[in-house]
């Protein structure tokens, strides 16, 4: 056990730090560095002052030299400065972080709460119109491209029936403290978290569904019934706490992606979090704050892999891991 | 969200599944009664007629069909049925309604009739001969004037105009072909440059199609050499091959892809030859998607490989000398063809949903090439100004990733070996 953890976790933190480097370098790539963009504001700069400023910041050395410098400042907690917010990385990622956090575990926590009962039922009901209906929902919500969900979800609400605001994160320019800043947070972020949900539900009622027929089948199942326990008993105890543990593994990934999964509907909304800073970052080349960015969303979906295996272990004494 | 979840499920699915592989009572009772039934039939014909069981998979593809072939016509459909092409602007007539007709401003009507002469001036003097014959021009008039004359009776006095292009040779008709293309109809409204919606759509269904059977088709070759290789050879090559599919597998894609798509991609040696001209952002689409989504084909592939690889026609190959290679081309693929073809579709599915995503967030198909995803880059103001506009392509994304769905879901079915009825 110990030792399929351990090398689970030596993989993972290869794979973190192959993909960190494949960033730097594709970000390399992408068309203007610092020095070019001062040469750009600035056209009386000398081919030396070109040079100098180049080996000033390190930009002449090869990649690799670069990508180890910058992973030992990392490691020591310099993230640097931002070039687009001209504050340090830090003070741009709390909120950030914060915000995303908010909107992605409340979309996780909803989008459980309605397709676990429904996968349950639908897979007791296994071929009946219940079923029928929750399969087409289910395939609905895994087709629906997310981005056009969230410009619907705004037509209706914000510009024909003007409910709710049509993008942002909070009201911009007032002061509100205690419940109203809540409800003025909760204005913003229903739309956005109404599309993570649905984008989301597909996926784990076909695997609750999946999850409880798979069970349903098994000896014991048989056996609760035989000893006479009631229906209920044999669906709450013996079947859905088995079915809880692949279901647990895939909450655990769906954790994982919690700044990745919602950059599209962040972009969609202008909502501002990790996502939405990845993206921007990436776009303006702001050089520091998207390796910062773009390693955490990584790190969080690497570690919540890591967590998903190791607990499908503890929770499933049947598997062995050599 | 559209990034690699599915395959994340499948990883643990199969670990949940192994070691219950052996074959269903129910599946060898059905082979029994197919051995007593008189005809004999072929394994195409019943898979056949239990994917045409599947109602909405057949709809499903019947839909997919149209679409396609909607796509394929779309050069001709636009310019002979429509008479508009989907990269003609017209700023004078932005956001147009559904419906509604638009004429080229004046001043654009006359550079595009002074470069029709310009380019070839033979046609040119065909054509004013022609029109000092029929009348339609005054003998004082200039020659140089006589194509803008043309041009100005064609609306104050059509009766004549008609007259003249119905008499009139190869030139006549060809410079009223050119006079016709300034009054538009558009029965989808017109974007924020005045292009024509409807042409759009269907030029965005050809690259969006294209795109997704593109990826479909490189995932699956991708999948196929590293699943055949890591399954048939085993040992080392199969555990470091599966390593890194696994490793690939971890990974979140959709930031991935946002790195990717805004590299510069043509700086890296070997891409960069591919990455040129005008169809660059549909090649490095389908490089970057092709290369991030073979883990869970590699994978199927290396199962079905595994299980077949000890078996007696294998090994009878083997003895009569045939190459590894054909041996995996010839009796291992065709037997992995079922779970493979599913794999792909599905996985046809989630291309267009990244496809339309990138693009949509300015990352992917480039404009002014369309894309069911880039026709939405301005769907606020499109909201505010033409709702329908903002509805249109992305319903067509959802009902052509659906309808994939459910075609992969039909073949499953009825590809399934345990699940033949017959």
């Amino acid at each position: 056990m110990w030792n399929f953890i351990i090398r689970r976790l030596f993989l993972s933190v290869v794979v973190l730090i192959v993909i960190s480097f494949l960033s730097y370098a594709l970000m390399a790539l992408m068309p203007g560095d610092p020095v070019q963009e001062m040469l750009a504001s600035n056209p009386r700069m000398r081919v030396e002052d070109v040079e100098r400023l180049r080996k000033l910041y390190g930009l002449d050395l090869p990649i690799y030299e670069r990508y180890y410098n910058w992973l030992s400042d990392t490691l020591r907690g310099d993230l640097g400065y931002s070039r687009t917010y001209k504050v340090p990385v830090t003070e741009i990622m709390g909120e950030r972080i914060a915000n995303t956090a908010v909107l992605s575990v409340s979309a996780l926590l909803l989008s459980l709460l309605l397709a676990v009962p429904i996968g349950i039922i639908s897979a007791l009901r296994n071929g009946t119109r219940f079923d029928y209906v929750a399969n087409l929902i289910s395939f609905a919500g895994q087709s629906l491209p997310p981005f056009w969900l969230g410009i619907m979800l705004i037509m209706v609400f914000a510009e024909w029936l003007q409910l709710l605001p049509a993008g942002g994160t909070m009201t911009i320019g007032t002061e509100l403290t205690g419940i109203e800043f809540i409800l003025d947070r909760l204005r913003y972020i229903s739309l956005p978290v109404l599309v993570f949900t649905i984008s989301q539900m597909a996926v784990y009622v076909r695997f609750t569904r999946g999850a409880m027929i798979e069970v349903m089948r098994q000896d014991y199942i048989r056996t609760a019934r035989a000893k006479g326990l009631g229906e209920r008993r044999v669906v709450t105890v013996h079947a859905f706490r088995n079915a809880l543990i692949p279901l647990v593994t895939i909450v655990a990934i769906a954790m994982g992606n919690v700044f990745g999964g919602a950059i599209i509907t962040e972009q969609v909304f202008a909502y501002q979090g990790v996502g939405k800073l990845v993206y921007e970052a990436i776009i303006g080349n702001d050089f520091r704050v998207a390796m910062v960015a773009f390693n955490l969303t990584i790190a969080a979906v690497l570690i919540m892999n890591l967590i998903a295996d190791i607990s499908y272990a503890f929770l499933d004494p049947r598997i062995a891991y050599k | 969200m559209i990034d690699g979840s599915e395959g994340k499920d499948s990883s643990i699915m199969s670990a949940g599944i192994q070691g219950t592989s052996q074959v269903p009572q129910s599946a060898i009772m059905a082979a029994d009664r197919a051995e007593q039934s008189e005809e004999s039939r072929t394994l195409l014909s019943i898979f056949f007629e239990q994917f045409a069981e599947h109602r909405i998979a057949r709809a499903s593809l019947v839909f997919l069909l149209v679409i396609a072939s909607v796509a394929i016509f779309a050069p001709a459909i636009t310019e002979y049925l429509l008479g508009v092409n989907p990269y003609d602007q017209n700023i004078a007539n932005r956001y147009a309604q559904p419906g509604s007709r638009a004429s080229l401003p004046a001043s654009n009507q006359e550079v595009n009739i002074e470069q029709w002469t310009s380019a070839d001036p033979e046609r040119a003097t065909t054509l004013i001969a022609a029109a000092r014959q029929s009348g339609i021009v005054t003998s004082s008039d200039q020659d140089t004037d006589v194509p803008y004359i043309i041009n100005e009776k064609r609306t104050s006095n059509p009766e004549v105009y008609n007259e003249f292009v119905s008499t009139g040779g190869t030139a006549v008709v060809g410079f009223s072909s050119l006079l016709g293309s300034f009054d538009t109809f558009h029965a989808l409204g017109t974007d924020d440059l005045g292009r024509d919606v409807l042409a759009r759509l269907m030029y965005g269904a050809r690259i969006s199609l294209l795109v997704a059977a593109l990826v479909g088709f490189f995932s699956a070759v991708i999948g196929l050499l590293f699943g055949a290789t890591a399954g048939y050879f085993g040992g080392l090559l199969d555990n470091v091959l599966m390593r890194i599919t696994d490793a690939l597998l971890t990974i979140p894609t959709l930031p991935l892809y946002i790195i990717l798509a805004a590299a510069d991609l043509s700086k890296v040696p070997v891409l960069g030859s591919l990455l040129s001209g005008e169809n660059q952002s549909i090649i490095k689409m389908v490089v970057v998607m092709a290369s991030l989504t073979w883990m869970p084909i590699a994978r199927i592939v290396r199962g079905a490989v595994l299980s077949i690889k000890e078996s007696e026609y294998v090994m009878a190959a083997k003895t009569i000398g045939m190459s590894d290679a054909s041996i995996i081309i010839g009796h291992v693929v065709p037997n992995a063809f079922g779970p493979l073809v599913v794999a792909v579709t599905l996985l046809m599915g989630d291309a267009m949903l990244i496809e339309t995503g990138l693009s949509f967030l300015g990352l992917g198909i480039q404009p002014p090439m369309p894309s069911w995803g880039n026709m939405l880059q301005n769907a606020m103001e499109l909201v505010r100004t033409l709702p329908l506009v903002a509805v249109i392509p992305g319903l067509m994304i959802f009902l052509t990733i659906i309808a994939i769905n459910f075609v992969g879901d039909g073949l499953r079915d009825a590809l399934d070996p345990k699940a033949i009825r017959r």
